[in-house]
């Protein structure tokens, strides 16, 4: 069976992939992909420990954390429509000026 | 063993979307590591959350993504790698799936650690509020959804 070291490490594997996404890529789409990693991850890591003690309450947390996941895509993708309705283009560097 | 493989294979995935300029290719490689996430998941002992992972996630949210992508109708970078990596990750799924039905590996309940039915009693029981809220929040987030995408009249 595995044990808690690994599932740690391939947990910040991922959130730092994650983490590093969110800072580096220009597209304001890809940095919503990439915090959707970065959930990812707290997930799985929720999951896998909870499955190595064998009690359910993981999995509860699991959810809660899906349903703010989700909630955060949806109102997250309606700001992205209208960053694109006002500036006609995804990069983020035209957010530079608070002046619209 | 599959736990390693496919948590190996899931990060090898992330890290291919930071090395793409194609962000459709990117949502597919996200898509993938979803994939193999839920089958590590699924090889620890915990089937009931890999489904509802692959769901929730494979089938929801970035189908949202791709919605945003189909609407707004962005003009990508035509940058077409080869995709030798993501062919042999399909193969290495292929293999795996044929594995698991052919031993009859994934009807053998022994292995699972979390009964869905303790889920479904605490969510009930013992977090009986949170999942109050966490009905509120969507309804929150729906109405949210409709107001930023509602066009008003000035």
């Amino acid at each position: 069976m595995t044990n808690l070291e690994h599932i740690l490490s391939f947990s910040f594997a991922l959130f730092s992939l994650g983490l590093v996404g969110v800072l580096v890529k220009k597209n304001l789409l890809m940095v919503l992909l990439c915090l959707e990693i970065m959930l990812n991850s707290a997930a799985f890591l929720i999951i896998s420990v909870s499955s190595l003690l064998k009690k359910a309450d993981g999995h509860v947390m699991f959810f809660f954390l899906l349903v703010v996941a989700a909630a955060e895509v949806a109102i997250g993708l309606s700001i992205l429509f209208r960053y694109h309705e006002l500036h006609q283009s995804l990069d983020i560097d035209k957010a530079n000026n608070s002046k619209v | 063993m599959f736990f390693y493989i496919n948590m190996t294979l899931s990060v090898v995935s992330t890290g291919l979307i930071l090395l793409t300029k194609n962000y459709l290719h990117a949502m597919l490689y996200f898509l993938l590591s979803v994939i193999f996430m839920a089958m590590g998941i699924y090889s620890i002992g915990s089937p009931f959350a890999s489904m509802v992972l692959i769901i929730v996630y494979a089938g929801a949210i970035i189908t949202l993504f791709m919605f945003m992508i189909m609407i707004l109708g962005l003009k990508n970078s035509m940058q077409n790698n080869k995709p030798y990596i993501p062919m042999l990750m399909a193969v290495i799924l292929i293999c795996e799936f044929f594995w698991f039905t052919r031993n009859n590996t994934a009807i053998n309940t022994e292995f699972y650690n979390i009964d869905y039915k303790e889920i479904a009693r605490l969510l009930f029981s013992k977090y009986a509020v949170l999942t109050e809220i966490c009905s509120v929040l969507l309804v929150v987030a729906l109405v949210g959804g409709f107001h930023l995408g509602a066009k008003h009249k000035r």
